[in-house]
């Protein structure tokens, strides 16, 4: 039975065709997030939206005069449990010509907690490498 | 990805980012994977959804990384998978991050993990495909290190 498939005990509930509604509830991400250090060097602003049923992501670097915009990207959801609907994390990824940067954002104590995975494409022998960032509304 | 295209740092995070790429020697990123090689078990010995433990070998300069989950009677086997390592910044060479993904078929699990103060950080990101009506979810576990024979 498919449902009961599972790598970990706690997978292992079978959830199937119970009625209940299990659509991710988003809303704890949804808004305009900066970060908790002024002069970062990293990401300055996020903006998080919610249409069509899905959740999008659009992130500021720092730059002057302007913030560098990252443009727009859809991003991925997870609740907090295998039977839950509460919105805890969320991935997405940005791709360009000499950086990959994975996104993962988790919400503590009213904070968006954001770690940055980036890994460079472009031969230059910078290393790759994580960036630990806190949000606030 | 739209937006604005005239910004001078629109491929790097950051602006140090940029700078860095000036200085930077040619070639591949090089991390070394060392600091995770080792056998890793979880601090919570109580939660349902958790990884039990983890062995990371180097082979060949790839951090090779095996999972066991927590299953009753025995251990679930994740079996083995080549991670990519990252460092705490552009300039460093030591890993303190790694990823990793698995794909049992009904489900992908995608570990990213960092190193804080000894101890090794897990999340892991999980996507259902099999129409169980199960939720995708998110887990933050904290592991430790043992000794190779002390699991």
């Amino acid at each position: 039975m498919e449902s009961r498939k599972y790598f970990r005990a706690g997978d292992g509930a079978d959830l199937a065709n119970d009625g209940v509604d299990r659509t991710i509830d988003v809303a704890p991400f949804v808004g305009t997030w900066i970060n908790t250090m002024r002069e970062t060097k990293g990401f300055v602003k996020l903006i998080v939206s919610h249409r069509d049923g899905k959740l999008f992501v659009q992130a500021f670097g720092a730059s002057a005069p302007e913030l560098c915009d990252w443009g727009e990207v859809e991003a991925y959801v997870f609740a907090d449990r295998v039977d839950s609907r509460k919105g805890a994390a969320f991935s997405a990824n940005y791709d360009t010509e000499s950086i990959e940067v994975a996104l993962q954002a988790n919400m503590n104590l009213g904070l968006l907690v954001l770690l940055t995975f980036n890994r460079f494409k472009d031969g230059s022998g910078r290393s790759n490498y994580i960036c630990r960032e806190f949000f606030h509304r | 990805m739209k937006g604005a295209q005239k910004m001078t740092f629109r491929d790097f995070t950051s602006v140090l980012d940029y700078r860095s790429s000036k200085a930077a020697n040619g070639g591949p990123s090089h991390v070394d994977p060392s600091p995770f090689a080792g056998t890793w078990v979880n601090t919570n010995d109580a939660a349902p959804h958790r990884i039990a433990k983890l062995v990371m070998k180097i082979r060949d300069g790839v951090l090779m990384v095996h999972v066991w989950g927590f299953c009753d009677p025995e251990l679930c086997d994740w079996g083995e998978v080549p991670a990519e390592v990252y460092a705490d910044s552009i300039n460093t060479q030591t890993a303190m991050s790694f990823t990793a993904m698995f794909d049992f078929g009904f489900m992908e699990t995608r570990l990213q993990t960092n190193l804080k103060r000894g101890t090794m950080v897990i999340a892991t990101a999980n996507k259902f495909s099999d129409l169980s009506g199960r939720s995708d979810y998110y887990t933050r576990e904290f592991f430790y290190q043992i000794d190779d024979d002390g699991f």
